[in-house]
């Protein structure tokens, strides 16, 4: 997988070949803008053009990404506190003289700027001189702030910025991480202890840059699980980064065997000291192989696991749609504008329907006026509707109860309680539904509106409420069994 | 047929149910004897549909608990993407949508997901690392335009929105990702289509509902299926 790059060009003309390695070196050295435009305008920031001066900000973001890396691993990232403490630290040795609060703001600012101060990638432009002539554009990522679990920010070096530490160059790390193995061993059998101290630090590098791509391309193929090639490229590309991690893990014993033994013969101490930095070294490499050595193994066992249960499933509907193949690559493959075409009626189809909190007068409105052929509707013939009105169970009021309410809301009321006209409808031999209609007439009459009740026949309409009936509040309380509130005192005006 | 009164108003109330999401037969008076009489009686499930039809409703499922339906595009109840969350600007609606489809794509990425029964948890984090790779994915991709000027793809688009808000306080981003997409999963448990459970470790962890597998299968991934062809077609 460290090879990807390479396997995609597998059959490509010789002149691609070289174009392609030829943009991949050109994208790396981009990548470094950032860092450079940092330190090359750090005289245009605040504080004044010398308040930077005795700081070198690029190699302040480069040993803070040397640092993320070094301490991250595959499940965590490394406390934002932390790599502030250790930056600041390697300011306040650049400018000892300036006091301790200046060192750690310089260290936020080295942070901040790595993260592209929270704008997320950096956008750069170049030109292929060897492709069509207008600017092309990539986007680099360096450090990425993390949540732990806990709520804190944790920091990611990303493998770009990993790759910066591989000396900006265009390598095959399973192939770099043979190569710097095999000069280690010649450099320590040769006494050459700096040179191998330098290979030692390199292979560390290498095994953390080739942790950091496996790491990520597992991750990928695990997301999609359902639907990667587990049993073809997936399963080959697994099986080989086990075999050279099983093997790198076997030399590097060798070797940190060889350098032990080195060690405990060796009588000067600068040579004791040399070759015990090489063997910490090694550990480290070693200590990140092993990491990868079990994410390997768990990977493996889930696509056996995926592949057995993906041979037994009988095939899926073909009415049905591959949401990551058939849907997400094809929309974020699209300019934005017809992308929005997409996700818009994907939405609406997602989210179920929602009567809106505050109707929108413009949508039910636009919606009414439509002409009816417009509207998707009839899966079935629509059959004209018929209104029945044989539901006799709906209680109603009688004549006789509506004329008995309109006697006595109609009298000549000066302040009558709307009690007693309460008590007089619902006394014995009353209709029933009189009091019901007499309440009713009572509170029409507060509101200060002549209400009008339909009955019978829908032509006709009676009026219960006489015009120039009003009711207002008492103060007291209803006195009856059945009706409870404010009392109302009933006046009717002069008509 | 003779539709009555009260068919008609047991249908505007199981309508009224129907568009409650969280609304549940036992957990709602009276919605279970509805739901039977739907499932039984041909000709109230007549009156329903025509009701239904006639607002753009349709009927997805109908199970023990709860009769689910969708929004036709021209339905006065349709969701629009551009009326949610202040996502009348193009990009900001993009990223919106993205993340829509993102939560779809995370619980199913292929045809068999789609009928399956189990649904994966569901944690911000993951789904904006799942439409990260999917970004870098097509970054990575020969002949991709990525490089075209003036054509903003909608992996870059996403690519270069933050994450998490930045470390620096001050400059603190409305736009990361992670917070857009816990965002939209709150949402999601209002509609109906995730339930919250219990963190992990501090983490919050969502979980599918059945209701997000049926509006994904019968309606959105035939929405956005059709438009895709329809651009093939335009553009081919």
């Amino acid at each position: 997988m460290a090879a990807e790059r390479d396997d995609d060009q597998e059959g490509m003309p010789q002149g691609d070949l070289a174009r392609e390695s030829f943009l991949r070196r050109l994208r790396a050295l981009l990548h470094t803008q950032p860092l450079h435009q940092l330190e090359l305008h750090k005289g245009m920031r605040g504080g004044g053009p010398d308040k930077y001066e005795p700081y070198d900000l690029l190699a302040l973001q480069l040993a803070a990404i040397d640092y993320i890396a070094d301490h991250q691993n595959p499940l965590r990232g490394v406390p934002l506190e932390e790599v502030q403490q250790e930056v600041g630290h390697l300011a306040g040795a650049m400018a000892p003289k300036r006091r301790a609060g200046e060192h750690r703001e310089v260290a936020t600012l080295v942070l901040s700027a790595l993260e592209n101060e929270g704008a997320g990638a950096f956008t750069l432009s170049f030109r292929d001189p060897y492709g069509p002539g207008h600017p092309r554009q990539s986007d680099v990522k360096l450090v990425t702030p993390d949540q732990a679990v806990d709520g804190s920010i944790e920091l990611r070096a990303t493998p770009q910025a990993i790759n910066l530490l591989l000396d900006v160059m265009d390598v095959d790390i399973e192939s770099a991480e043979r190569a710097a193995a095999y000069v280690l061993r010649l450099q320590v059998e040769r006494g050459r202890l700096r040179s191998a101290a330098e290979s030692a630090e390199r292979m560390r590098r290498l095994s953390k840059a080739y942790q950091g791509s496996i790491q990520q391309a597992i991750l990928t193929a695990q997301r999609d699980i359902g639907q990667v090639d587990w049993a073809g490229r997936v399963m080959a590309e697994i099986e080989r980064a086990y075999g050279h991690v099983d093997e790198r893990l076997r030399e590097e014993a060798a070797i940190i065997e060889d350098v032990a033994e080195r060690h405990a013969a060796a009588a000067e101490p600068g040579q004791r000291q040399a070759l015990l930095q090489i063997k910490e070294l090694l550990e480290d490499c070693n200590r990140y192989h092993r990491e990868l050595h079990t994410l390997l193994m768990d990977a493996r066992t889930r696509l056996l696991e995926q592949h057995a249960s993906q041979r037994l499933a009988p095939p899926p509907s073909p009415a049905l749609v591959a949401m990551h193949a058939d849907v997400l690559l094809p929309v974020l493959g699209l300019a934005v504008a017809p992308a929005d075409d997409v996700l818009t009626p994907f939405a609406a189809g997602t989210v179920p329907p929602l009567p809106p909190a505050l109707v929108s007068v413009s949508r039910v409105a636009d919606h009414l006026w439509r002409a009816r052929a417009e509207r998707q509707v009839a899966l079935r013939p629509v059959v004209p509707v018929e209104l029945d009105d044989e539901d006799e169970a709906q209680p109603r009021f009688t004549p006789e109860a509506v004329a008995f309410a309109r006697e006595l809301l109609g009298r000549d009321h000066r302040g009558t309680p709307l009690s007693r006209l309460l008590s007089e409808a619902s006394a014995p031999g009353s209709p029933p539904g009189a009091a019901r209609l007499v309440a009713l007439g009572g509170l029409e009459a507060f509101m200060d509106a002549g209400g009008e009740v339909a009955w019978g026949d829908e032509a006709e309409t009676w009026r219960l409420v006489p015009r120039g009936l009003t009711a207002e509040r008492t103060g007291g309380r209803l006195d009856h069994p059945d009706y409870a509130g404010d009392e109302l005192a009933l006046t009717r005006a002069e008509p | 047929m003779t539709i009555t009164r009260q068919q008609i108003a047991d249908a505007a109330r199981l309508l009224g149910f129907a568009c409650r999401p969280r609304a549940y037969a036992g957990r709602e008076s009276g919605y279970a004897e509805l739901l039977n009489l739907y499932r039984t009686d041909e000709e109230f499930r007549d009156v329903f549909d025509a009701m239904a039809s006639g607002l753009d409703l349709r009927v997805l499922d109908v199970t023990d608990r709860a009769l689910l339906i969708g929004a036709d595009l021209d339905s006065p109840f349709g969701f629009r993407l551009s009326e949610y969350r202040k996502s009348d600007e193009l990009d900001r609606r993009v990223v919106r949508g993205l993340i829509v489809l993102g939560i779809a794509a995370y619980c199913f990425p292929t045809q068999r997901s789609l009928e399956d029964s189990g649904l994966p948890p569901l944690m911000a984090r993951e789904v904006d690392d799942f439409l990260r790779a999917a970004c870098e994915q097509l970054r990575g991709r020969p002949g991709e335009r990525d490089d075209e000027p003036g054509l903003d793809m909608a992996w870059q688009l996403y690519l270069r929105q933050p994450e998490v808000k930045g470390t620096d306080r001050r400059r603190r981003s409305q736009s990361a990702t992670v917070d857009l997409i816990e965002q939209t999963l709150e949402d999601f448990v209002e509609w109906g289509l995730v339930v919250e459970e219990p963190s992990a470790g501090g983490v919050r962890r969502f979980r599918g509902l059945p209701r997000l597998r049926v509006q994904v299968r019968a309606m959105a991934s035939q929405h956005a299926f059709s438009v895709l062809q329809k651009l093939r077609r335009e553009n081919a």
